[in-house]
């Protein structure tokens, strides 16, 4: 299937012509200083698990009577065994606190102090819908009656900060997720090698002439043939003017996965000096409602792997990088019959980088008995997946929030850098 | 009632519901008039349609895979290293029975190139429906069903082989029928039970997932999902009188109790050893499901009564919500008109719906109302192709020559269209956005280009731009006009004439009167630079 999708890209491709340009308004800006004006903020990186991330069969307090008997041990992180959890230390209070085993190369991170955990985090509203609950996080809200709010809460971050550089934003896709919906200074990019157009200069120019008549294809259009032209500019080509694969920085190897890809566009995005400050990259398939005890391990497996190479990859910039990993919802505490489980509420939240007060647990856990659940079925939520994005775009992106999550305040704080 | 005021208008009407407005097409929608060419197209008779049956039955599609024996465990059998297969064959699973195909999901040792065939098969019968079908309106219309009740056929092997079933039994028999016996059909059909893991669903926790989406997604929508405002069901206004105004979980829960039971004779094993027949045809399992009393949408359920029973009134219940008018009514209207279609169409179409509720043609009717009505009829172009309209009105408008090969689907693919293949239950976006945020919409642009010159394509895309060209076009200005028209059905706009005049021109001049001269080989690259350069415009891209 993928090669045969790769053969179309490539075999189009053979015939790209090297890009040469005029210099547009983006272009000219793109010779600002991009780097300087985006290295005395991190680079924030926002991943999405698509579906339902199980946070229950990740971080868990392996020990708890509740968990134990909620569900079967293939869907739990197990005390003992082959698929022995990984102890984590400085957990909450009263338990034995392990992740997943396949996680082994984020509980490296954990151990080096660069990864915290926040657990019982989520999305305070009461949806179960995916598309629901995903659609109020991307926007930064909590509430259905806010969804007409037309920006994502990453195009907002966008529009806050100084954003100078060629490609402020970017999504290592087709198209731009809902969380930045409304901004012109983020792109989807799903292959750096393929962002070319590949008619000849005169085509090219009529092709802008096209593109700049009036209609509800202007913006994205004028956009996206403004950074194809600056963006190969910046690329490297070879003798015949081909872009050579990304070469990932010394000792580092991604794993073979979809994933990687996307998170090696935005390494490769982020060494070329586009002046890049926030990328949001996807990740599905999280929604195991059956087959859970071999889907789950090998989702885990191919997030782990990939995001511990990309932090590595990332890791001897000047500008450093911050990365927040969330998903709609949780899962349901109790397995339902058929291998599987259903949508819940709480989950965990990861964030790692160096400056972020990693190694522990954060947040306050709710526990598993049946009153302490939300609605008596789910992982209750202590803390509002905002104040976790607060958090670190306060201190990390020395953004303020008040026009980021509209409506919202802090109580109290995790503590996270 | 109303009808386009001209031809313009009418041509306008016609790229809106249809795969494009080929010269043929618009002849007989002028000699029939408007309304009368809908009526035709919303009663589709399929034994005249000779032109798409020849084209099927003559096609040959390629399929290649690899057998490695070591991968395989058949080493010991095979000589030799691994083998290719790679070979024309003729499609074969479209018209094919679930119970025919089924056995092949569960073959050991068959290869997976062999397993995903039906889908295959499926996915270019699709593209060729969309490029040659007289029914052209029942094709957009079947399009529209397919993303409402989306499946991945790549989640399971079941999925793979029993698609064409799926497409032809529950979405096809039903695209312009009755929504409660199209409702049935998708919600009994092998594919969805495997999509939406239906078929493991037993007591007791039943499996949410089904009972889930039926609600959110194939009936009420999210927008009546109220349970950020009431936890219990008695609390949801009008719930006590049987007619709540939406749902929250405890609908979702008790719905997902009603279905359990609802599988498929897939071969496998039950409790007490018992083995169902291997046929992939829907099973009601009585073993399974949950016996006891239940609540749905405020009405009561009594315990013990049969898994068909329960799950049946599931559906009358969900079918006959006036939320489910509104939210179908809101979706037909995006997908044919606008991405923000205007309320009072909305409103017209969804009082047609609810009006023939228990008619056998009530999509058929609720079209017609949406069709005919001015908002309609009068409204700019404003609506973005999908990938595949995109394809196939080029195709159709641009008189291509067109065989199909799984490179299409890759290509649509490529601009974000996955047929019979979107991961989620939601189906692709259906507003512009998502169409257009970078890469996507690049290769929209480079695509024209691939259709008209990259060497790969020469046997899928016959561009005939040249011999096409009426003889009395002699200046390059006619040509451009003739084409911009044909293709877009408009005027070639003052601001970019130049720009596209210099695309024929043979030094680069912009004289609308220059002849349009040269070898045939050297006027089809220009024709074909500036019909690729045609299609990439807003014109043509919109409809």
């Amino acid at each position: 299937m993928m090669i045969n999708r790769r053969t179309f890209l490539r075999t189009s491709l053979g015939a790209a012509p090297l890009v040469t340009f005029g210099a547009s308004r983006l272009t000219r800006l793109a010779f600002a200083a991009d780097s300087a004006a985006a290295a005395d903020r991190d680079l924030l990186v926002s991943i999405f698990l698509r579906g339902g991330c199980d946070g229950l069969n990740f971080v868990a307090p392996v020990d708890d009577r509740d968990y134990i008997a909620a569900r079967p041990p293939e869907m739990r992180v197990p005390e003992k065994g082959d698929h022995a959890g990984l102890a984590l230390p400085n957990g909450f209070a009263g338990a034995d606190w392990r992740v997943h085993k396949e996680a082994a190369p984020l509980h490296e991170l954990y151990l080096g102090g660069d990864l915290a955990i926040v657990h019982a985090c989520g999305l305070v509203n009461a949806s179960r819908s995916h598309f629901d609950a995903q659609d109020m996080m991307e926007r930064g809200i909590a509430d259905q009656k806010n969804l007409g709010l037309d920006t994502g809460w990453l195009a907002r971050v966008l529009a806050a900060i100084p954003a100078p550089g060629l490609l402020p934003g970017v999504a290592p896709a087709g198209t731009l997720p809902v969380s930045m919906l409304g901004t012109d200074r983020a792109c989807g990019i799903a292959d750096l090698r393929d962002f070319a157009y590949w008619g000849d200069p005169g085509e090219r120019a009529v092709l802008h002439s096209l593109q700049n008549l009036a209609s509800p294809l202007t913006t994205p259009s004028q956009r996206t043939l403004a950074l194809i032209e600056a963006i190969h500019k910046k690329l490297p080509h070879d003798k015949d003017g081909n872009v050579p694969k990304y070469q990932p920085g010394k000792g580092v190897k991604y794993p073979e996965h979809d994933f990687s890809d996307a998170l090696q566009t935005v390494a490769w995005l982020a060494k070329l000096d586009v002046g890049l400050q926030v990328a949001a990259v996807d990740y599905g398939d999280w929604d195991t409602h059956t087959g859970q005890d071999y889907r789950f391990a090998e989702q885990v497996r191919n997030l782990a792997g990939p995001l511990a190479a990309f932090y590595r990859d990332l890791s001897d910039r000047t500008q450093r990088v911050t990365i927040v990993v969330m998903s709609e919802f949780g899962r349901r505490l109790k397995a339902n019959e058929s291998g599987g489980t259903d949508h819940g509420h709480g989950n965990v939240m990861l964030v790692l980088g160096k400056a972020i007060r990693g190694g522990r647990l954060h947040g306050a856990w709710p526990g598993l008995g049946n009153d302490q659940l939300d609605q008596h079925a789910d992982l209750a939520i202590t803390t509002d997946y905002r104040q976790v994005l607060a958090e670190v775009l306060e201190k990390r992106l020395k953004c303020g929030v008040g026009q980021i999550f509209p409506g919202w305040s802090a109580k109290g704080a995790l503590g996270l850098t | 009632m109303s009808a386009p005021a001209d031809t313009t208008a009418l041509r306008r009407a016609l790229d809106r519901v249809t795969y494009g407005a080929s010269p043929a097409l618009i002849d007989e929608a002028q000699r029939l008039g408007w309304a009368d060419w809908i009526d035709q197209q919303l009663a589709p008779d399929d034994s005249q349609d000779a032109e798409l049956d020849r084209r099927l039955r003559s096609l040959q599609l390629l399929i290649e895979y690899e057998i490695d024996p070591a991968a395989d465990g058949k080493a010991m059998m095979m000589k030799g290293g691994k083998r290719q297969v790679k070979e024309m064959r003729p499609l074969k699973y479209l018209d094919l029975g679930v119970d025919e195909v089924f056995p092949i999901c569960r073959a050991e040792n068959l290869p997976y190139g062999e397993k995903e065939r039906p889908m295959n098969e499926l996915i270019i019968g699709t593209i060729m429906r969309a490029v040659f079908s007289r029914w052209q309106v029942r094709e957009m219309v079947v399009g529209f069903w397919h993303d409402h009740f989306n499946i991945d056929a790549e989640k399971d092997d079941a999925i793979l082989v029993s698609i064409p079933a799926f497409d032809r039994e529950a979405i096809r028999r039903h695209a312009l029928g009755n929504f409660r016996q199209l409702l049935e059909a998708v919600a009994r059909s092998t594919a969805m039970l495997y999509y939406l893991d239906g078929v493991q669903s037993r007591a007791s926790p039943a499996n949410e997932n089904f009972a889930r989406e039926l609600f959110e997604l194939h009936t009420l929508g999210a927008r009546h999902y109220f349970n950020h405002l009431y936890t219990k069901w008695r609390d949801v206004p009008g719930a006590l009188d049987g007619k709540p105004s939406g749902y929250i979980d405890q609908d979702v829960y008790e719905a997902a109790r009603c279905f359990t039971g609802w599988t498929v004779e897939n071969g496998e094993e039950d409790d007490g050893g018992v083995k169902r027949p291997l046929t992939g045809r829907f099973l009601v399992h009585d073993a399974w499901h949950d016996p006891y009393q239940k609540r749905v949408l405020g009405n009561e359920f009594d315990s013990q009564r049969p898994a068909l029973e329960d799950g049946c009134r599931v559906l009358d219940l969900v079918a006959a919500h006036p939320a489910t008018a509104r939210f179908l009514a809101e979706k037909l209207c995006r997908r044919f008109l606008a991405d923000a279609p205007p309320d009072t169409l909305i409103a017209k179409a969804a009082e047609t719906f609810t009006a023939q509720r228990d008619a056998p043609d009530q999509i058929a009717q609720t079209l017609r109302t949406i069709f005919l009505a001015p908002e309609f009829l009068d409204a700019p172009k404003s609506k973005l192709k999908r990938p595949l309209e995109y394809l196939a009105s080029l195709v159709r408008c641009g008189g291509i020559e067109f065989t199909p090969t799984m490179e299409v689907n890759w290509a649509l693919e490529s601009m974000g269209q996955r047929i019979f293949r979107w991961h989620t239950p939601a189906g692709h976006p259906d507003t512009a956005t998502y169409w257009t945020g970078g890469t996507f919409l690049l290769r929209r642009w480079n695509f024209a280009r691939t259709v008209a010159f990259d060497d790969d394509w020469k046997k899928i895309t016959g561009c005939r731009y040249l011999s096409l060209t009426p003889p009395d076009c002699r200046t390059i200005g006619a040509v451009l006009d003739y084409w911009h028209q044909r293709l877009t059905g408009e005027a070639v706009p003052d601001a970019v004439r130049n720009a596209l005049l210099k695309t024929l021109s043979r030094d680069g001049g912009a004289d609308h009167e220059e002849e349009f001269r040269g070898g045939d080989r050297e006027r089809t690259e220009r024709l074909s630079a500036c019909c690729a350069l045609i299609a990439a415009s807003p014109a043509f891209q919109l409809r």
